[in-house]
């Protein structure tokens, strides 16, 4: 819930707008190199919305969102494949068992804050990579899942890239109008105000742990739809998509498109992964600065715009003043990690 | 029955006592100022009281009902409602949204209704705005509802801080040194504020402060605390005058 000055219904317009752009893309771009860069480009925006739920509202510092998205791809594509599933329930599968998980993680790592959270998230998301890596009887380890069934509805599969695409942007805009919904009213109130000050929080009513707990739940529930996504789309999962370096990646694009934004986080997930491939396509030695551009981009955010691109403008002004300090820990461990 | 009792509460932190066997009572409609020195004691009472903080001896009652132990939510949702001392305001919210985030308790929080929207759930959203419209003209904020916090002036937040208590609809409202940092113009306006809300909302009123001269004019009865025990208790004009209460502000021998 950010001051925002445009009335609501031309916010609402402006979403419809963009989406409908986006869905006239895949028809008018040549080749299958940008429709399938900008189908993941929306995956990682449901990512940096899930994140964002977590960190922007709520305020709690996870590092290890990367497990969720393979709970949900690993939930997803084992469904599909050892139990004939059909992919919508698997979809929904993937989001109640990475949410279910999400909360449950969040029980224990409540009693924790700020920079512990962030390390018992990153020690839960090693220990995903190493389980998903070892038990070679469900997952296969590092051979990974080849061969996961395309998405399917009602018994059609979805083999051309234009039904892929549109369904993934289906998903995700319905992930982002819920979002958008959920945050407007009482409950984004809610994880704002526990943001801002628990104790006052607390003093006028709010049940702290449980609106932890549900932010978690409902970061880790879209985090999990993205997995399927991501699975199906494409058509393989192996354990090393789903390590540190993801987690760090999606908390990067929320902070950059602006924390508690909903359009921010796409934008955040844009830049990220747009920008990167522009690069590879144009000189494709070009990439191997993309670590570095990452760094600097969040350096010369924090300084210029610790809210975040579509966050209030102004250090003393923005709606995040209370988390920044937290913001900027998380940022320059982020440039530090990322620059490795 | 007493709006708030508290009876015999004791709490100490690391051994030092800061209260010790404290016990008062509250009427309804009544405004208790309670003094102490610095580090007397006033503001943990006030935390043991809101639930904040949980004494490790004695009782807390509220309109009669035991809330001793009881989380903060659940003290708020029985009518309490409190200010804090260093104002505790929400840094990312609106000033109206500050004052909608004390209606809470009243707001339609199930996830599914939130998704959905059913009449019910925008025309509670609606009433909330302007309910907490309306509280913000009442303390003078009217024009001020999109500012951020931080873009008001300190006596601002301070009414703003109000505004969002009395959202919550207390019956008992604490007040944390309402009049901190204020000259005497500021301070008598807030007090005036103060004294037409709960007039309005018959509320009853524990109110904190550090001056004692505004506090024997607005207060029914005063409560003296020095080193986490009571002085003494009674009415103002008899309790500025106590040759304890002196000794308590300005050191022994003093009287």
């Amino acid at each position: 819930m950010t001051a925002s000055s445009l009335p609501a219904w031309l916010e609402r317009l402006g979403g419809v707008a963009f989406v409908v752009l986006v869905a006239i893309l895949p028809l008018v771009l040549p080749g299958r190199f940008w429709p399938h860069v900008l189908a993941i480009t929306m995956i990682y925006a449901i990512l940096a919305l899930g994140q964002n739920v977590i960190t922007g509202w709520c305020g709690l510092l996870t590092l290890g969102q990367a497990a969720f998205l393979g709970l949900g791809a690993y939930t997803s594509a084992l469904l599909t494949m050892n139990f004939g599933v059909p992919w919508p329930l698997a979809l929904l599968a993937a989001g109640v068992v990475a949410g279910t998980c999400g909360a449950l993680l969040a029980i224990p790592c409540l009693r924790v804050r700020s920079d512990f959270l962030s390390l018992v998230t990153i020690a839960f998301n090693q220990m995903f990579f190493v389980i998903a890596n070892n038990w070679m009887g469900l997952t296969r380890g590092p051979m990974g899942l080849p061969s996961v069934p395309p998405m399917s509805l009602f018994g059609f599969d979805m083999r051309s890239q234009q039904a892929q695409f549109w369904t993934i942007l289906g998903v995700a805009a319905l992930i982002y109008f819920g979002v958008s919904r959920l945050t407007s009213g009482p409950i984004g109130r809610a994880w704002s105000m526990i943001r801002d000050d628990e104790i006052a929080a607390r003093a006028a009513g709010v049940q702290v742990t449980f609106y932890k707990v549900l932010a978690f739940g409902v970061g880790c529930f879209i985090c999990g739809l993205a997995g399927s996504l991501y699975a199906h789309f494409l058509r393989l999962v192996s354990p090393d998509m789903f390590n540190l370096e993801e987690s760090l990646l999606m908390m990067q694009m929320a902070i950059l498109g602006g924390l508690a934004s909903v359009p921010g986080s796409a934008l955040g997930a844009a830049l990220m992964v747009l920008i990167p491939e522009a690069l590879r396509s144009s000189e494709p030695w070009l990439i191997t600065l993309r670590p570095g551009i990452a760094g600097a981009l969040l350096v010369a955010l924090m300084i210029w715009r610790p809210n975040g691109l579509l966050g209030a403008a102004g250090p003393e002004r923005g709606p995040l003043h209370a988390v920044r300090g937290l913001v900027r820990t998380a940022s320059l461990k982020l440039a530090m990690a990322r620059t490795r | 029955m007493n709006a708030l009792a508290c009876e015999g509460v004791s709490k100490s932190f690391l051994g030092v006592a800061a209260l010790s066997d404290v016990s008062l009572t509250v009427a309804p409609g009544e405004t208790l100022g309670i003094i102490g020195p610095n580090g007397s004691g006033k503001t943990t009472l006030f935390n043991i009281m809101a639930g904040q903080l949980h004494a490790d001896r004695g009782r807390i009652a509220l309109s009669g009902r035991d809330v001793t132990g009881l989380a903060p939510h659940r003290i708020a949702s029985l009518g309490l409602a409190r200010t804090f001392q260093n104002l505790r305001l929400f840094a990312g919210l609106t000033a109206l949204e500050n004052v909608m985030a004390g209606g809470h308790l009243r707001a339609p929080t199930g996830v599914l209704g939130q998704l959905l929207r059913p009449p019910s759930v925008v025309r509670a959203e609606r009433a909330a705005r302007e309910e907490a419209a309306e509280l913000l003209a009442e303390v003078g904020l009217g024009a001020h509802r999109t500012a951020l916090p931080s873009q008001l002036s300190y006596g601002q937040t301070k009414r703003l801080e109000l505004a969002r208590a009395l959202n919550i609809r207390p019956r008992v409202l604490l007040l944390d040194e309402p009049t901190a940092g204020m000259n005497d113009a500021q301070a008598s306006e807030i007090l005036d504020l103060v004294r037409r809300v709960k007039e309005k909302w018959k509320l009853t009123l524990i109110v904190i402060e550090h001056n004692v001269a505004v506090l024997t004019r607005f207060a029914d009865r005063l409560f003296v605390l020095d080193a986490g025990r009571m002085v003494t208790k009674g009415a103002p004009f008899e309790v500025v005058r106590d040759r304890r209460v002196i000794e308590a502000y300005l050191g022994i021998g003093a009287a």
